[in-house]
């Protein structure tokens, strides 16, 4: 790629992406006719400057009229060398830009910064990333390792779900029972990963969790994850990472089937709206489960060949997405009833039954420079033993915020308020309020990016007030720092911050028969989170990796035990390792085009809880932590056709409240899967039909002790999209 | 259920009275041990001599989810419930083994006893969820069988007179655990034939112990506590200790462990006193020792203006005690889990002073002697 390229500058700054100026403007001339297939027709894409994906529904004016653009971030306005572009999208700053000479030699790509927040986390944007055979690393994140994997090429690779999906994410584990899924970054428990929705969270203030299954594959355009502690972009909570999740903007219609009677459909429409673009879509999905296990924990006390029954589900999830010029409206709710089988050990809970309901609507305005937003979620469960009709247990939970934003040159601010409120059965209605101010301030070149910020939350019930800074930079060792230029580069980059995790609703009362009221238990401060990483991109190849580690004071642990799981103060956790990724994407060779992707990472986390009176140091692993894990994927296109094969891998990990034993780890385990496609019609308006085989080497595993988790499994889904 | 432990003491007792040998103890004599029960955690049993912090572990395996033990000849016996695999470990203290043996699936065993060979078993063992009692026959090739219909929540089972007392809950152990009504000990022939004498425990819900010594039992109940309006936590009726006259099939005596008290059970020491750990307090934080005569009388050092035991840790606090023994020095055992469920024994003398600490484990779930 010999692009001429030409950096726009408004306010002196070269390269405004990220930094705190207000657009950027950059044209990649690899087709020399791209803009100017008119005379003064000129063609761009319109980006988040944080995140570098497509921005859909921003609004592009110029001197001779104005455009929308795509489901692509595509738009295509007529302007002369010289005219006055300027973008308007909700949740990003408005951008202004003076056509350079030489637009007419390439495709103009802006760059929109998001209001209020110089946040590694794009708060608003519904969008569709770019696939990986872009030779730009559109997935660096600032001062940060990060991945994003786009949710077209997650079909591709097999992925019916969004759980799927997560699970081709490098440096996520995630691990599943009884129907639901949850994910673990760094080491970190489910409860300190945040799982945000265009920036909404989505964790259940009851829970601290937020379940995968619940969020339909086709209300979405992409998966990411941002390891490491992010209270500035994700909020408190946050501890071990993020996975942010964002919008779709493409229409799309998906039927798949599957092995133990799995039936989906789902799709989401796009329609015209006031001037921007509504999305509404659903989900429904049904499964059997009902796989063979072999039960070495059986009450015979030999192993036997069983099926697992009662694990079935059934699911149905609505969404929609309104994005218009001052406005944003997202909705997403969810039904889903399934069996609750219990350890594969104990059958006597073999009929009970869950049923979960959660709503999130979220509406942003944007007055001024000024964005605000508010959002409500609701979540309610119920539990019915027909067997054991008083066991029936029901709990629900309301959680609203309001946010304000803006920025003020290259200082950001935000601030908000919210409350929680929950009740269950047998526990009386719990409330709390919080509150939080962050300020963030980012400043850089060409070569280097330099960021710092602190946030200040305030959580009531007795949590009580902390501020959490963060620092972050990077340099160019080679090329230049930003993530969407081709050219090669090498970055360095360095961050360090502090995070708490107030005790959920459920921490303090919902826990285990065995800790039936509730005890004071602290909020966990991670006072470091630090890593030190590169990245690097050349060509068609990206690569990445850091070194981490999180010390964290009174960490909330829910231990496994056999009287149940049950949330205690540990008096610190430590966790350290070494994780990265690498990518090749689209290398032409004599069979097709070849993508290959990988990740690997390390982890150390243990607990060290020192005795009464001085009797030593109790030095517990973790429980669930892999030691070790990775996965990827190999690709082979050739024409409309193609073959993938992916990898998941976990090392092997504890399962107890006790210190290091091979006897009390679940072994490790490496789960292959294959999958082939060809997809019909043309790109833009086509179809994809793709056959996955799971678990091809139909391995016996557990993800949860004593929870089996199914064999080989296929899968046939059939996408239409344009 | 402890007739084992207790005759052992008794006949220890009366060899070092009865004997003339100049070189003979002439008066108690020390444990030859401690045993913390880990029941999570590190499951298995921690062994710490009379004196200095050295230990020595029996592990279980990782399934073992007990509450309780009992101690005979060098042998401990406990059991899994239902979530555990339905099983009976025993424990070799002298080779550091424990084996295991199936009971029925989903039968929940709970209390277990040394028959001393009545019904031609080597164990008793209560089983909740089938509302039966296994009889288990120890050996290479361990024999399990069942007597059915034993109660309506079999919780624990004593040995008396040739027939094997159960202490029925009577409450609905197959789902919620809701006690059904007062709870009672049902007399069993060995092999389950013939009448069964049934012994009302009025006032008593949900008892979970049985403490056989002579012809006399001492029935634990935990109490009862209102969870309806969590986190406000109410106890309705307090922790229980019941003297029975199984000759007699009469209720000697009921009494409050202390006015506000819910959880744990009766264990007896070798001094013949019933050492009794509870909590106190609805937040289920503030624990105590209790101390009973066969009377059901409180004895012990105690503190003032309250029935517990004066236990005193270093910095003055008292101890948060999941279970306790008294030695026939005077000395008391008490096993508390701290943060991350790291277990440490305590031992105190007859004032409550602390005399030693010594880390055991993770997970203690209770206390005897060897």
């Amino acid at each position: 790629m010999s692009a001429r390229r030409f950096h726009a500058t408004l306010a002196g700054a070269s390269l405004v992406a990220a930094l705190g100026a207000t657009l950027a403007a950059r044209v990649a001339g690899a087709q020399p006719t791209a803009i100017a297939d008119a005379a003064r027709v000129l063609r761009g894409t319109v980006r988040d400057a944080v995140t570098g994906t497509p921005l859909t529904a921003a609004r592009v004016d110029a001197r001779d009229g104005r455009a929308l653009t795509d489901a692509d971030g595509r738009f295509a306005v007529r302007a002369a060398p010289g005219d006055t572009l300027v973008v308007h999208r909700v949740g990003y700053r408005a951008a202004r830009l003076v056509v350079p000479a030489a637009a007419g030699q390439g495709t103009l790509t802006l760059a929109l910064v998001p209001t209020g927040a110089a946040s590694r986390v794009a708060r608003l944007a519904p969008v569709a990333v770019t696939g990986t055979a872009s030779p730009s690393d559109a997935t660096a994140r600032e001062s940060r390792l990060s991945a994003v994997v786009p949710t077209a090429e997650a079909r591709r690779l097999g992925a019916v779900s969004l759980a799927d999906a997560v699970g081709l994410l490098p440096f996520v584990a995630a691990r599943g029972a009884q129907g639901s899924t949850v994910v673990s970054m760094r080491g970190a428990r489910p409860e300190q990963v945040a799982v945000t929705l265009d920036g909404v969270p989505l964790t259940d203030p009851a829970t601290g969790r937020a379940d995968l299954a619940d969020v339909p594959l086709a209300a979405l355009g992409a998966v990411g994850a941002v390891p490491g502690a992010d209270a500035l972009g994700a909020g408190p909570g946050a501890l071990g990472g993020t996975l942010a999740l964002t919008s779709g903007a493409r229409p799309a219609l998906a039927a798949t089937l599957g092995a133990f009677g799995l039936a989906q459909v789902e799709g989401a429409a796009t329609t015209p709206l006031a001037g921007g673009r509504l999305r509404a879509g659903g989900m429904w999905r049904s499964l059997r489960n009902d796989f063979r296990f072999v039960n070495r924990d059986g009450a015979t006390g030999r192993d036997s060949v069983e099926t697992r029954t009662n694990d079935d589900e059934r699911r149905a999830s609505v969404f929609a997405s309104a994005v218009l010029p001052r406005a944003q409206l997202l909705v997403l709710a969810s039904d889903a009833e399934r069996g609750m089988a219990g350890p594969m050990n104990v059958r006597v809970y073999d009929a009970d039954r869950g049923r979960t309901r959660r709503a999130t609507v979220r509406a942003a305005v944007q007055p001024g420079a000024w964005s605000l937003s508010a959002a409500l979620r609701a979540f309610g469960t119920e539990y019915r033993d027909p067997n054991r009709p008083t066991n029936a247990f029901d709990a629900s939970s309301l959680s609203g915020d309001v946010e304000a934003a803006r920025a003020f040159g290259a200082v950001a601010v935000r601030a908000g308020a919210g409350g929680d409120r929950a009740r269950a059965t047998e526990v009386r209605a719990q409330a709390r309020g919080r509150a939080f101010a962050a300020v963030q301030w980012s400043a850089g070149g060409a070569r280097w990016r330099a960021s710092a910020g602190v946030r200040g939350d305030a959580v009531g019930g007795g949590a009580g007030a902390r501020l959490s800074p963060s620092l972050s930079g990077e340099r160019a060792l080679l090329g230049v720092v930003a993530a969407d230029d081709a050219r090669p580069a090498l970055v360095a980059y360095a961050r360090v911050a502090q995070a708490f995790r107030a005790p959920t609703l459920s921490d303090l009362y919902f826990s285990s028969p065995q800790r039936i009221v509730a005890r004071p238990l602290q909020p966990e401060r991670a006072r470091l989170d630090a890593e030190l990483g590169l990245r690097a991109r050349a060509g068609r190849a990206t690569a990445a990796g850091a070194l981490f580690a999180r010390r964290t004071d009174d960490a909330i642990v829910w231990f496994p035990g056999n009287f149940g799981w049950s949330p205690t103060n540990v008096g610190e956790e430590r966790v350290h390792g070494a994780e990265g990724r690498a990518e090749l994407a689209a290398l032409p060779t004599p069979l097709g085009a070849l993508s290959v992707r990988g990740w690997a990472g390390v982890t150390v986390a243990r607990l060290r809880i020192v005795r009464d009176d001085g009797l030593g140091l109790l030095v517990i692993p973790t429980p669930y932590v892999p030691q070790a894990a990775g996965g990827g994927s190999v690709e082979l296109r050739r024409g409309p056709a193609f073959l993938a094969g992916t990898l998941q891998a976990l090392a092997r990990r504890g399962f107890a409240n006790a210190p290091a034993d091979r006897t009390l780890e679940l072994p490790g385990v490496a789960l292959v899967g294959a999958r082939a496609g060809v997809r019909l019609g043309r790109a833009a308006h086509g179809a994809l039909l793709v056959l996955a085989v799971d678990n091809v080497g139909d391995v016996e595993w557990q993800s949860v002790r004593r929870y089996p988790m199914p064999g080989r499994s296929w899968s046939l889904g059939l996408t239409l999209d344009r | 259920m402890r007739l084992p432990l207790a005759t052992a003491a008794a006949a220890a007792l009366a060899l070092a009275a009865c004997s003339d040998s100049p070189t003979a103890p002439t008066g108690p004599t020390p444990p030859r041990g401690i045993l913390v029960l880990n029941g999570f955690g590190q499951q298995g049993l921690t062994v710490v001599g009379d004196t200095g912090t050295t230990t020595a572990r029996v592990a279980f395996d990782n399934t073992f989810d007990g509450g309780g033990m009992e101690v005979a000849r060098d042998t401990v016996i406990s059991t899994s419930s239902a979530f555990g695999g339905n099983k009976l470990y025993v424990a070799n203290l002298v080779a550091g083994t424990a084996t295991t043996v199936q009971l029925p699936a989903n039968s929940d065993p709970a209390g277990a006893t040394f028959t001393g060979g009545l019904g031609s078993a080597s164990v008793a063992v209560a089983l909740r969820s089938t509302q039966a009692l296994a009889l288990v026959q120890l050996g290479a090739a361990p024999t399990v069988t069942t007597i059915a219909g034993v109660g309506r929540c079999p919780a624990d089972v004593g040995v008396q007179g040739g027939s094997f007392w159960i202490l029925d809950s009577n409450r609905s152990c197959e789902s919620s655990f809701a006690s059904l009504g007062d709870s009672r000990l049902i007399r069993l022939a060995p092999n389950g034939a013939g009448a069964r004498d049934t012994i009302l425990l009025p006032g008593v819900k949900s008892a979970t112990g049985i403490v056989v010594v002579g012809s006399t039992a001492f029935v634990s109940s935990g109490g009862v506590a209102d969870f309806s309006a969590r986190p406000v936590v109410r106890f309705v009726e307090p922790a229980k200790l019941v003297k029975v006259d199984l000759a007699a099939r009469r209720v000697v005596r009921t009494v409050d462990v202390a006015p506000t008290s819910n959880g744990g059970g009766a264990r007896l020491g070798a001094d013949g006193r019933l050492y009794f750990a509870t909590a106190l307090t609805t937040d289920y934080n503030t624990r105590a020792v209790f101390a009973f005569d066969q009377e059901l009388t409180p004895v012990g050092t105690r503190v003032a203006g309250g029935n517990q035991l004066a236990l005193r840790l270093a910095d003055g606090s008292a101890p948060k005690c999941v279970g306790a023994v008294g030695d026939a020095l005077g000395r008391v055992y008490c096993a508390v889990n701290g943060a991350g469920s790291a277990a440490t024994l305590y031992a105190f003398d007859a004032t409550g002073a602390l005399l030693r600490t010594v880390a055991a484990g993770q997970g203690a779930v209770d206390v005897a002697l060897r």
